[in-house]
């Protein structure tokens, strides 16, 4: 699974860890960076023309220009809620990991997030308002909008 | 713990459960916060200013 971006469009999605070997070589495209998830098992990699972050199973050879993160476990379909080899953890790990990267090489964007967080906090303890505190957050598929808001003894 | 997973079941847990139980004469303190590039994690205590 790699994600190719170039500088002004983001394109090219592609599930055949095969074709890694080709992005990692191609000449002459203004390209930022690359992102693979669960890259084949193999130790060496060619050095990459771009930046380039593979989330692996294992550890490989450092490389110039290679970012690399290891997982444990077996599946390169760690990263993926529909399939049954989800870790939702790691994934999570990963996920963090693959925007410092890209916000790394493309500029940005970034968030305040403490100001989300602040304004959240306002409707939900001074405001209280469920439908403004609830617009403070969001939905997404492979983190569901979740909150545990006290521990109790 | 408590909480709700999903708009619809985490809606009904601020609603009944959370928003309106918290008494009029508190307010927040922070124990602690950490700030990551996606999420922060933020740990608060909600006092009570006076205690009958």
């Amino acid at each position: 699974m790699c994600q190719l971006l170039y500088r002004d469009t983001s394109l090219v999605y592609d599930n055949d860890p095969a074709v890694l070997d080709s992005l990692i070589g191609l000449e002459g495209l203004p390209i930022a960076c690359l992102i693979s998830y669960g890259a084949s098992s193999r130790m060496t990699y060619p050095k990459p023309r771009f930046p380039t972050l593979l989330h692996v199973l294992q550890k490989i050879d450092v490389v110039e220009n290679i970012t690399s993160y290891s997982y444990p476990g077996q599946s390169p379909h760690f990263v993926l809620p529909q399939t049954s080899d989800y870790d939702s953890g790691n994934a999570s790990l990963a996920h963090s990991r693959s925007l410092v990267f890209l916000r790394n090489w493309l500029g940005g964007p970034v968030f305040d997030l403490e100001v989300i967080w602040d304004r959240h906090c306002y409707f939900e303890f001074e405001a209280r308002s469920v439908a403004k505190t609830m617009a403070t957050m969001v939905v997404c598929y492979s983190f569901p909008i979740k909150m545990i808001t006290r521990i109790t003894t | 713990m408590t909480g709700g997973i999903g708009r619809a079941a985490l809606t009904e847990f601020y609603r009944d459960h959370f928003i309106f139980n918290n008494p009029d004469d508190t307010y927040t303190q922070v124990v602690s916060r950490t700030v990551g590039p996606d999420r922060i994690i933020g740990t608060l205590c909600r006092r009570q200013l006076s205690i009958d």
